[in-house]
């Protein structure tokens, strides 16, 4: 392997060593100047063309983009001398020239870096009184919308669509003061990674309509957390206003999803808040998440006492976090139930995909199956979910409890049946199914924002989710509810924080590997070694 | 410096041009055609190429001027890639029309030229990317590079040497920015014209990023007469530093506009009054632009001047393209700078920010004062953007639009000023919507819209 070669440059009169070959930009970021940019992004071939990160390069002539200049070896640069300052002033002047400045009625408003530079490097008035060019206001596929006023013609878009996601939808059309970003005739944003043009848009040119006018983005809280709709684990952050998701964003992890989130895990929340959501508490005569822990460990408590710890059955899903499943197993250890009653449901596979930038959506649509496979063991999806059903068809299997959160996948029907004919029959609920009998009982489960816990994607990269939301209406999550049971059985005196339950469930599963919880940090840990 | 005065010049470039059937392959070899190329191909190595033509200081003719011996040097030996030759037949700077001429009647000099720097660069392959627009001079230069294939001048066997060399022609469609070397190799490539960052060099990494060398169709004419009658015969004509039979497009008021081919560093005046036939009309001379659009002007009392790169660069211009645009004393310059401002906000491509608000606000700013509607402190504003304008974008697009319009607002400043008077400026503040747009205010795009929207309430 050969070393990186360096080369010796001065900043700002500093000296800096830097890799031969890296651009300006890269290095001046690295070093926390505020090198401005529009049309630059990490995830992105440079292009040059807004012409934002002009610094002053001394012994060139004019001034010259950071982002497309490699570093050479002896050279100077001063990033906030007056005519790099001037610069900068003036292409902001150019950008604002025929931008409409309507930030009271756009979505970007908040988050925009034509708002963020012209702050902080521009001047403090337009000398544009002339009429400002007019650019089509439409819908480009895919929810996408574009305001072509606004448009800065960055072509970070345009550079997204045919170099990471390969479809090359976008392009820029028009000349001059009239060129705007348009997708091809007849050929709408229809690729399946497209609402990140919406997240890379430096300004309000292409707006998501699933977000237009939901929230103004300083209101909201941003959780950063890991989406569930494959087991790929991409990195994302939830944004949320009243307790509700408004939207969810890509967040970088280079061992991930780089950059990008899929539409499908983008859009995919409605469920959490939907008209199908389960909130109803049916255990006994509990009256709501109060007095449930305390019923259910004595429901199970009596079952297991009357019948045996072999007659209690239960089926996990491999949408629980590593703690929610390690709490469960605790409990069942607790009753002494065998491992072999123990299994696990999954969501049943999608289309793989892989992209030109190397993006991959899974086939596998469940987020924490190697978790499941971790803390349950390998056969819980398999064999062992096989014998517990036919088990729960003979007269030894009393007791059956199912957790039934894999959203838009409802139970199947030979589980349903195996519940509804069990003598003490309990599902954790996520959406509501006619299917399940009245004498069932019910307890809400909880979804992928409400949860918080670690999971595994399926390169072994334990990551951590947080909440966002609560569950409404002062319902308990799973994770709490099963720490309440488990003091209610004796076996604890109390509820243990996420850090402390991560540590202690690490130290005894031997697949974690003894991960501490604050190795994880933002992007996660590899527990198959190699990259790390 | 060897001064040849104009009855001693010979031309060369144009020496059959008005003759009948001066494109044919038959008159071209009968007046000793082809026999340079194979001169160079047959005894001289690559290199030795390439140093005769740094020896005679070829400079290019396409605008920057730039040493065509150096370009090619820049090339490197040793690599896997094909290296490509492309020639520059764009010609789309205003006021210029010479390639046109050799194109149309005297093409088999550029095919000649082509092959000896194809031989030159190690090129197989060369591809002629031609305007659009310039319908007839692709069909002449089609029908030489035909004749030339049939004849073995072309394909798999030059002249019998074993050198192979493909030559095809590229149709533009109608952009100035494809003139531009890298936008025309983006062009050529397949996608919209953008210019590309430099570095990377064409040379080094260009036409689908192998080596390729960009140069103007006169350029490479001028090459074929270097290897026809030697260096020392071009480096007599005129400047050392940049000489050699020039072809300028005189344009605009003078008696007898054309392509006129004399020894670089003619007296400017002396083209116009004796070549051009002089001021038309009997008028005065007021402005000369001397290498087409993107060239600062010269005010009537600077158009003493050698046309050179060197003498016009001590005079803050440029050679350019050799457009030379002559105007009047009746020319409003405000109209005329209007004109060319309206081509470049036309023309810019879009990419980099100062060009592509700066040329179209510059275009609205100088329609203001042409309808009347200026204000006192819009030409200090023009010449602010224009310096803001300048090398601050990929390519040189920026320059050309903002050099005539400082060098016009700045050198006629009172022209704008007693407009801007005359007018009843603020009263007439532009309103998008209302009733008080100024005719020509509003691009055909905007005022399409404008139409739209009032229709529809």
């Amino acid at each position: 392997m050969t070393e990186k070669q360096t080369v010796n440059l001065t900043i700002n009169g500093e000296e800096v060593e830097a890799p031969a070959g890296e651009m300006l930009i890269k290095v001046c970021h690295d070093r926390g100047l505020d090198v401005p940019f529009f049309c630059y992004h990490p995830g992105l071939v440079p292009e040059g063309n807004c012409r934002m990160c002009l610094v002053e390069v001394v012994k060139a002539s004019k001034p010259m983009p950071a982002c497309t200049t490699p570093v050479t070896e002896g050279m100077e640069i001063e990033t906030h001398s007056e005519p790099a300052k001037a610069a900068r002033a003036d292409v902001l002047e150019f950008m604002l020239a025929n931008h409409p400045l309507d930030c009271p009625i756009c979505d970007k408003s908040g988050e925009c870096l034509l708002q963020d530079n012209s702050y902080a490097h521009g001047n403090d008035g337009s000398r544009m009184v002339d009429v400002k060019e007019l650019k089509p206001t439409k819908e480009l596929g895919n929810g996408v919308t574009l305001w072509g006023n606004r448009c800065i013609s960055c072509t970070r878009c345009v550079r997204f669509c045919s170099d990471i996601a390969g479809s090359g939808e976008l392009a820029m059309v028009n000349r001059g003061d009239r060129s705007v970003v348009d997708a091809f005739p007849g050929y709408p944003l229809q690729n399946p990674l497209s609402g990140n043009v919406v997240d890379i848009c430096p300004v309000g040119a292409l707006i998501s309509e699933d977000f237009l006018y939901q929230a103004r983005v300083w209101y909201e809280k941003k959780t950063d957390s890991v989406c569930h709709e494959c087991s790929r684990g991409c990195n994302v952050e939830i944004q949320t206003l009243h307790n509700e998701v408004k939207r969810i964003v890509a967040r970088h992890n280079d061992s991930v999803n780089d950059y990008w989130i899929c539409d499908h895990g983008r859009y995919t929340y409605d469920y959490i808040l939907g008209p199908e959501r389960s909130l109803e508490y049916r255990l006994g005569d509990s009256s709501g998440p109060a007095d449930a822990p305390a019923l259910l460990a004595q429901k199970l408590k009596s079952l297991v006492d009357e019948h045996g710890a072999d007659s209690l059955g239960v089926l996990a899903s491999a949408f629980m976090s590593n703690e929610t499943l390690y709490l469960l197993g605790s409990v069942l250890k607790e009753l002494e139930v065998p491992v072999e009653n123990i299994a696990a449901c999954a969501r049943a596979d999608g289309k793989e995909e892989t992209f030109k930038g190397g993006f991959k959506i899974s086939a596998d649509r469940n987020p924490n199956r190697r978790g499941v496979e971790a803390i349950l063991g390998p056969s819980a999806f398999s064999s062992r979910a096989e014998k517990l059903l036919g088990k729960s068809k003979g007269p030894g299997l009393r007791g059956l409890v199912l957790v039934s959160d894999l959203p838009g996948q409802p139970l199947p029907a030979e589980w349903i049946e195996a519940l509804n004919s069990a003598d003490f029959g309990l599902v954790f609920l996520l959406e509501n199914d006619s299917r399940i009998s009245e004498k069932v009982s019910l307890i809400p489960a909880t979804a992928f924002s409400e949860r918080d816990g670690s999971i595994i994607n399926e390169d072994g990269r334990i990551q951590l989710v947080q909440a966002a939301t609560q569950l409404p209406r002062g319902a308990l999550r799973l994770d709490d509810l099963l720490q309440d049971v488990l003091v209610e059985l004796g076996a604890r005196e109390g509820r243990i924080s996420q850090r402390g339950l991560f540590d202690e469930m690490a130290g005894i599963i031997p697949a974690l590997k003894g991960a501490r919880h604050a190795e994880l940090g933002k992007t996660g840990l590899s527990i198959d070694g190699g990259e790390e | 410096m060897t001064e040849i005065k104009p009855e001693k010049f010979e031309k060369v470039l144009t020496k059959y041009v008005d003759q009948e059937g001066s494109a044919s392959l038959d008159f071209y070899r009968g007046h000793g055609g082809y026999e340079a190329a194979e001169r160079a191909l047959k005894k001289l190595k690559p290199d030795e190429v390439i140093e005769t033509v740094k020896n005679s200081n070829l400079r290019g003719r396409g605008g920057a001027g730039f040493p065509c011996g150096r370009k090619w040097s820049f090339v490197p030996k040793d690599t896997d890639k094909p290296k490509y030759l492309v020639v520059n037949a764009d010609e789309s700077e205003p006021g210029t029309f010479k390639d046109r001429v050799i194109m149309e009647r005297d093409p088999h000099q550029l095919i000649e030229g082509s092959l000896i720097s194809a031989y030159a660069l190690g090129s197989h392959i060369c591809y002629i990317y031609i305007r659009g627009e310039y319908y007839d001079a692709f069909l002449s230069m089609q029908k030489a590079i035909d004749e030339a294939y049939e004849a073995g001048i072309l394909g798999k066997n030059v002249l019998g040497t074993g050198f192979r060399l493909d030559m095809t022609m590229h149709r533009g469609a109608g952009a100035y920015i494809c003139g531009e070397e890298t936008g025309l190799l983006s062009s050529l490539e397949g996608k919209r014209g953008l210019p590309k960052i430099k570095p990377p060099f064409p040379a080094v990494e260009g036409l689908f990023r192998c080596p390729t060398v960009v140069n103007n169709v006169e350029t490479l004419a001028c090459v074929t007469h270097i290897f026809d009658r030697g260096v020392d015969w071009f480096k007599s004509i005129g400047p050392p530093e940049g000489p050699g039979p020039k072809l300028l497009c005189v344009s605009g008021h003078v008696e007898r506009p054309g392509t006129y081919e004399v020894p670089m560093g003619i007296n400017l005046l002396d083209l116009v009054n004796d070549h051009a036939g002089g001021i038309w009309k009997g008028n005065k001379l007021k402005a000369i632009i001397p290498g087409g659009s993107s060239a600062k002007i010269l005010a009537a009392e600077e158009c003493d001047v050698g046309m050179d790169y060197e003498s016009l660069a001590a005079k803050d211009t440029m050679l350019g393209s050799g457009g030379v645009i002559v105007m009047d004393n009746k020319t409003d310059m405000v109209e005329a700078l209007y004109n060319i401002l309206r081509f470049y906000a036309h023309e810019s491509c879009g990419q980099c920010t100062p060009c592509r608000e700066g040329t179209g606000w510059l275009q609205k700013i100088c329609g203001r004062i042409l309808h009347g509607d200026g204000r006192p402190e819009d030409p200090d504003m023009m010449l602010d953007l224009s310096k803001k304008m300048c090398g601050r974008t990929i390519c040189v697009l920026a320059d050309a639009a903002a050099f005539p319009c400082e060098s016009i607002v700045s050198k006629f400043r009172a022209e704008f000023d007693e407009k801007i008077a005359a007018g009843d400026g603020h009263e007439r503040t532009v309103h998008l919507g209302g009733p008080l747009v100024q005719p020509g205010a509003l691009s055909a795009h905007n005022q399409e819209r404008l139409d739209e929207l009032q229709g529809g309430y």
